[in-house]
């Protein structure tokens, strides 16, 4: 029973908070959180299958036939090893962008005329469709591992620079001036101040990168890989599988799922919990 | 009197960036910080106070003449407390004393102690968020002491406080320059404060700035802040003040 309040001027009130908290956290992660993709999602399904059984084509698979698809994908031996390849080229080739894109980056940032000189390559590289350096690559490279790292790293490196160059005109420079007189050194300037200050505008970065290599990859081992999942896109292409295109598309965006709501999600919690202590 | 900070014909000119003239804010400036005392530095805003303290922190460069740090080499560390705490807020409070203390290679126990001494020791692990503003400042405070440091640096540090917050403040910064003796300057527009912890109070006025008096306190530490004779300093500073403001420019 929810006990009432007696207030002074002799209303009754009751109290905001009822429940227990944890269970009320948990709900409010649940509205927040889990129901507005979950409610997309299963909307964007709806009205694929109407459109589905609407045109009745052979290249519109319905729900069902897709989940078929899906189901073979997942069992297929060997699928998972195609993804881990996949997945293997986008790290490295990631990794090879953010660290040029932060050296590049935090320099251009803090020297406008460097920033003036790198600017044309930088608007270059973020024009340039990726399709343009997997076509590239594969021709320099060859198939060989060099040819997803370097296109990814030629794809991502711009649009992260972009971002580091924010962060780093972001950092507050009363703090630049304190490390300056308190003589903090240089690598705990960058992994202390540095990083930190810029990290909301590094994972907004890296969230992008990562998007964007997933399409460059993909392109890439369509055109010069015999293995990964764009090779696999291709293969189901070649035999007009539209259901096995949708069902690799969909495995591998769920597997990006898990990473962007289980890794990067988490990290970002992370890296931000000092913002979430009470403010006095 | 030997040196803690030596201002020696300094000048030192800025252009603006509106109008693009020069704006000259010293001009052959000298003053000296003897070792073990705090200096106070009072005028209007503008005058070029925040310009000689970041002189002597070595954030800017005088255009001629020159500042000397005149301390024995393991004195020479620079503490500076700002009007905001310019504290790292994704690092917890011991940590961003840690930062400090790592680069003066002193031992991180002196962060913790001089936590103790701001008599925050039990914040050690919060974040700088979690504190208000005055704890806050205290840390900051600890953060200057824990270098050793043998030069302070304050820039109005108790402008931000309510009054009870910065008494209390005020007494802390006593304290601690009682415990560890450095030289200082301190930037403020609140000349009791001035009169209450500086060893002298030095009215600028003019452009560019020059030294309109200098008031010596005559009260050993430690001070009661209702003590008369502060109040009379504050008097004096106060006139001071009026008579560079009521003089023609």
């Amino acid at each position: 029973m929810i006990p009432k309040l007696e207030s002074r001027a002799g209303t009754t009130s009751v109290p905001v908070s009822l429940g227990n908290g944890r269970g009320q956290q948990w709900a409010g992660w649940l509205q927040r959180s889990v129901l507005p993709p979950i409610s997309f999602l299963m909307i964007i399904s709806i009205g694929w299958e109407v459109m589905a059984r609407s045109l009745h084509s052979m290249l519109i698979p319905g729900l069902s036939e897709i989940a078929l698809e899906v189901r073979r994908v997942a069992v297929t031996e060997g699928a998972f090893v195609q993804i881990g390849l996949t997945l293997e080229r986008i790290v490295i080739g990631c990794s090879l962008a953010f660290v040029v894109s932060l050296v590049v980056g935090i320099a251009a940032g803090r020297s406008r005329l460097l920033e003036a000189f790198l600017r044309p390559g930088i608007i270059l590289g973020l024009t340039i469709p990726g399709l343009v350096w997997a076509l590239l690559c594969v021709i320099w490279f060859g198939v060989s591992w060099r040819s997803p790292v370097v296109a990814l790293g030629l794809g991502v490196a711009p649009a992260l620079t972009v971002n580091v160059i924010q962060g780093v005109r972001a950092v507050d420079y009363s703090l630049i001036e304190m490390a300056h007189i308190f003589h903090i050194r240089p690598l705990d300037r960058l992994f202390h101040l540095w990083l930190p200050a810029m990290a909301p505008f590094l994972l907004s970065g890296f969230r992008m990168g990562f998007s964007l290599a997933w399409k460059v990859i993909v392109l890439v081992e369509i055109f010069g890989m015999s293995s990964g999942v764009g090779y696999q896109l291709n293969q189901e292409f070649s035999e007009q599988n539209v259901a096995g295109v949708l069902a690799w598309t969909i495995v591998f965006g769920a597997v990006m799922g898990v990473i962007e709501y289980g890794l990067l999600q988490i990290l970002e919690r992370r890296i931000t919990r000092w913002r979430r202590v009470a403010t006095v | 009197m030997s040196g803690g900070i030596i201002f020696e014909n300094v000048s030192k000119s800025f252009r603006m960036a509106r109008t693009g003239g020069v704006r000259q804010i010293l001009h052959n400036f000298s003053l000296e910080v003897a070792e073990g005392e705090l200096v106070a530095l009072v005028g209007p805003s503008g005058i070029g106070k925040t310009t000689l303290l970041h002189l002597a922190a070595g954030l800017d460069r005088t255009d001629s003449g020159e500042v000397q740090i005149d301390l024995p080499a393991d004195r020479c560390r620079v503490g500076m407390v700002f009007q905001q705490p310019r504290l790292l807020e994704w690092r917890t409070v011991e940590k961003n004393i840690s930062l400090a203390t790592d680069a003066a290679q002193v031992p991180r126990e002196e962060g913790r102690s001089m936590l103790e001494a701001v008599h925050l020791g039990a914040h050690a692990h919060a974040f700088p968020m979690s504190l208000s503003g005055g704890e806050r400042q205290r840390v900051a405070l600890a953060r200057a002491f824990a270098i050793k440091p043998g030069i302070v640096l304050m820039d109005e540090p108790f402008s931000a406080l309510d009054e009870i917050t910065g008494r209390r403040l005020r007494q802390l910064v006593q304290e601690l320059w009682l415990n560890h003796n450095p030289s200082g300057l301190l930037i403020t527009h609140n000349t009791l404060e001035a009169a209450f912890l500086a060893d002298r109070v030095v009215v600028l006025s003019g452009q560019p700035c020059s030294i309109r008096k200098i008031v010596r306190v005559p009260v050993s530490r430690p001070r009661n802040p209702d003590d008369l004779r502060l109040f009379e300093c504050h008097r004096e500073i106060v006139d001071a003040l009026l008579s560079s403001e009521a003089a023609p420019a």
